[in-house]
């Protein structure tokens, strides 16, 4: 059985899908139902609550995670009460969220449920220290929409699934590529630096390094850089954005250094908001972008259907995607893949 | 209308600094705190500053056990606002999990203080339990905080269960088990609405207690003291700020604790130089009465404090652009309300800054003069600092002792001259500014004084 072997080698793993429909909760409930022979105490959540907000916008049902007996897991007080499962209410959160604040339950029979987590990183972070300590996990399993939307980084989950799909690209070479793309970013290596940028003083805004001296810039975020602080990007060695990294933010650092170009520090591959071309003439003319943290893709899973009904052919999609990644590609719902 | 005490945190006084360090454990007893009425009943506050002073006594009995405490209160973080699930079970509404299970959390977090209170020998502070609640919703006595419809409710209910685990596929026997889930609940709602006023009890003493420790705590840490209540006076021994003096002591620097003393029968008059914390007085005076009328420690070595119904303090530094106002307009309207007050016949204490410092000397000078004339008023406490010549004789006097060997010396004095020390020009080359300018102005008045 493919990739299991290394998700019980890890404490956290999220799973996450590049679109909707592109069979990211199959591959949840995959996981699940492959890890229930290894009694492995585990607890699952989601982050993100846009997701909800849309399927109530298109009308479509957010699929129901099956859990089996004795699994923790986290969801929305709304959530909570409409659950078709009988479970053990563990603990309620203090921050509110759209539908409500966030309790942990435990399952005492199987079941299924609606799940909504934490809908911020630092929520999500919390949730998973507080988990840890109040019962006795092995895996905390994350269920991670990466919408552009969604407040909550997958990223500090040490281990990652990706799944991807015709619903991204009805063309195999597009889907291919786009999936590679992000294979890419998932995969960009921890900076040096990392010790020093994870301590408080760094938590918003952007920094440069010079002189081996940190210097805080005006401009809070790359969004709305202004030029005011160029001179300072001019020759510096790193610089460090909290926030997003934009287009226009690397052309500009591109631009200013003639010769040598700086490392690029974002906090995680979520962070990169930047087009393929643009990442591409950076790292060509030897830029170099760097994360704070970053989880190991143990795998890539493809849902060759379409929801507009077409479909690709599962074999080629998954051996041009491997080719092109170097990594296992998985299509779980043909396969049927058994323990 | 009575005033709340969230309307005195963003004040003039800084009081923000005090209830931002005051270590609550629960975010509920905080929105109660906040909800605290400016208290000007001799009784109430009496009351208040009995219960720290004995807890206090106790505390300090527990001396090395103290850290203990201070972590083990920590319990009382499980404390939330559950006055939304009180009310739905007043109105006799089904409760479900999640509300029965803070209902719980209630209980036992009550049991675990009390258990607390009583390790510590501090009987005295325990509250009410709700135990008949606890073990109703604890009926398997395992002590946890979790909950779910116990099978051990029911037989009926544990069968169901037993059969549908049998057959998870069959949905019918989930609904059986979710209705009789919703009967046990609606039995168990009715029980403890019974408890209805109790459980309401239990949660505002908690919070209470909360706060009476945070208090108590802050005192210690803060060297705070209890003031003594007096009629018509204002005694401070060493008083200080204890924002001023954290940041201060950020620079490595100390804070020089102030001696003052007023009563209702003269207004005070502080002159001194700039920067010789005159406005630093005002401040800690109007922080040290907020503190007296919510019941906190009070910043000094030991505080006289009279009761008044309304604190004032004015400066010349508000603009109201909005209004249209200059920022003398500002001022004098303000200072008008204080006077109004004073009409009223109203217990009042008033801060005044610098009036009419903005205005020319001449009129400046009398407006100052027969303010402090006004103020002489029985029910009136009063400071007033100026750098203007005031001659009123008709006011207590005190002085910033000002530069004594190149440096500011903050100690204030009493003094019978209506001479205000003359040290601008001192100062401004204390801070190096330009020295041609501090050379012309020296010229200009000895020109003048020829």
């Amino acid at each position: 059985m493919p990739f299991i072997q290394q998700i019980l080698k890890s404490d956290s793993l999220s799973i996450v899908g590049l679109e909707k429909n592109t069979g990211k909760t199959v591959c949840l409930n995959y996981v699940l139902e492959r890890l229930k022979g290894y009694k492995v105490k585990m607890a699952v959540t989601s982050i993100g609550i846009d997701g909800e907000s849309r399927d109530q916008v298109t009308n479509t049902q957010k699929p129901e995670i099956f859990l089996s007996e004795n699994t923790i897991f986290a969801t929305s007080e709304k959530h909570y009460k409409e659950r078709r499962l009988i479970s053990e209410l563990i603990s309620i959160g203090s921050e509110m969220t759209s539908l409500g604040r966030i309790v942990t339950a435990c399952t005492k029979y199987e079941g299924k449920v609606l799940l909504s987590g934490p809908s911020s990183t630092a929520s999500l972070s919390r949730w998973i220290t507080e988990t840890r300590k109040t019962t006795e996990t092995d895996l905390i399993i994350v269920d991670g929409a990466l919408s552009r939307l969604s407040l909550a980084s997958p990223a500090i989950c040490s281990s990652m699934i990706l799944s991807t799909g015709a619903a991204l690209s009805s063309n195999i070479k597009t889907l291919v590529n786009k999936t590679a793309y992000v294979v890419e970013l998932i995969k960009v290596d921890i900076t040096k630096h990392f010790k020093v940028l994870t301590s408080d003083k760094f938590t918003n805004g952007i920094f440069v390094l010079c002189n081996n001296e940190w210097i805080k810039l005006k401009t809070e975020s790359s969004l709305v850089f202004n030029g005011d602080d160029a001179s300072l990007l001019e020759d510096c060695e790193a610089v460090y954005i909290s926030g997003a990294l934009t287009d226009r933010f690397l052309n500009l650092v591109s631009q200013k250094n003639g010769t040598l170009l700086p490392e690029v520090i974002v906090k995680d591959f979520t962070k990169i908001f930047v087009s393929e071309p643009i990442f591409r003439n950076f790292s060509k003319r030897g830029g170099r972008i760097k994360v704070l943290s970053k989880s190991s893709l143990i795998a890539v899973c493809v849902n060759p259907l379409s929801p507009a009904g077409f479909r690709l052919d599962s074999d080629i999609l998954c051996k041009e995607l491997s080719d092109k990644i170097e990594l296992p590609v998985y299509d779980i719902v043909k396969n049927g893949y058994e323990a | 209308m009575v005033m709340k005490l969230r309307k005195y945190i963003d004040t003039y006084s800084d009081f923000r600094f005090i209830i931002e360090n005051l270590e609550l454990e629960s975010s509920f007893s905080k929105q109660i705190l906040l909800e605290k009425p400016f208290l000007t009943n001799k009784k109430e506050i009496e009351n208040q500053y009995y219960r720290i002073k004995s807890l206090l006594n106790s505390i300090s009995r527990i001396d090395f056990l103290l850290n203990d405490f201070k972590r083990e209160k920590h319990r009382l973080c499980e404390l939330r606002d559950i006055r939304g699930t009180i009310s739905r079970l007043e109105s006799g509404a089904i409760l479900d999990d999640i509300e029965l299970f803070e209902l719980k959390s209630l209980a036992l977090t009550s049991s675990k203080i009390n258990t607390l209170l009583l390790e510590y020998k501090l009987d005295e502070f325990t509250t009410i339990t709700i135990d008949q609640v606890l073990s109703l919703l604890d009926p398997e006595g395992k002590n946890i905080g979790s909950f779910y419809v116990y099978d051990s409710y029911s037989q009926e209910l544990r069968e169901l269960r037993s059969k549908y685990k049998q057959n998870p596929e069959d949905s019918d026997l989930l609904d059986a088990v979710f209705n009789k889930e919703s009967e046990i609940r609606a039995s168990i709602s009715k029980e403890i609405s019974k408890d209805v006023e109790l459980i309401k009890e239990v949660l505002f003493s908690l919070a209470e207690l909360d706060i009476l420790i945070a208090k108590t705590l802050q005192i210690v840490e803060f060297k705070l003291t209890i003031p003594k209540i007096e009629d018509g006076l204002l005694c401070y021994q060493n008083m200080f700020h204890p924002k001023v003096e954290a940041s201060l002591l950020m620079e490595n620097k100390q804070f020089q604790p102030i001696n003052i003393k007023l009563d209702n029968m003269l207004p005070v008059l502080i002159t001194g130089a700039n920067m010789g914390g005159k406005s630093v007085v005002l401040k800690t005076l109007a922080l040290n009465q907020i503190l007296f009328q919510f019941g906190f420690g009070i910043p000094a070595e030991s505080a006289q404090i009279s009761i008044v119904e309304s604190i004032h303090f004015c400066s010349g530094d508000d603009q109201n652009i909005d209004k249209g106002l200059s920022s003398f307009a500002a001022e004098i309207l303000k200072i008008n309300k204080v006077l109004e007050e004073i009409r009223r016949g109203k217990r009042i204490l008033a801060l005044i800054d610098e009036p009419a410092r903005t205005t020319n000397p001449e009129e400046g000078t009398a407006l100052t003069e027969s303010l402090v004339d006004m103020l002489k008023q029985k029910n009136v406490l009063s400071v007033v600092t100026t750098h203007y010549n005031v001659s009123n004789n008709k006011c207590l006097r005190y002085r910033v002792k000002g530069i004594e060997n190149g440096k500011m010396n903050y100690t204030l004095t009493e003094t019978d001259t209506h001479f205000v020390p003359k040290e601008a020009i001192n100062i401004a080359r204390t801070l190096g500014v330009d020295e041609e300018w501090v050379s012309k102005t020296e010229e200009i008045l000895s020109l003048k004084q020829k």
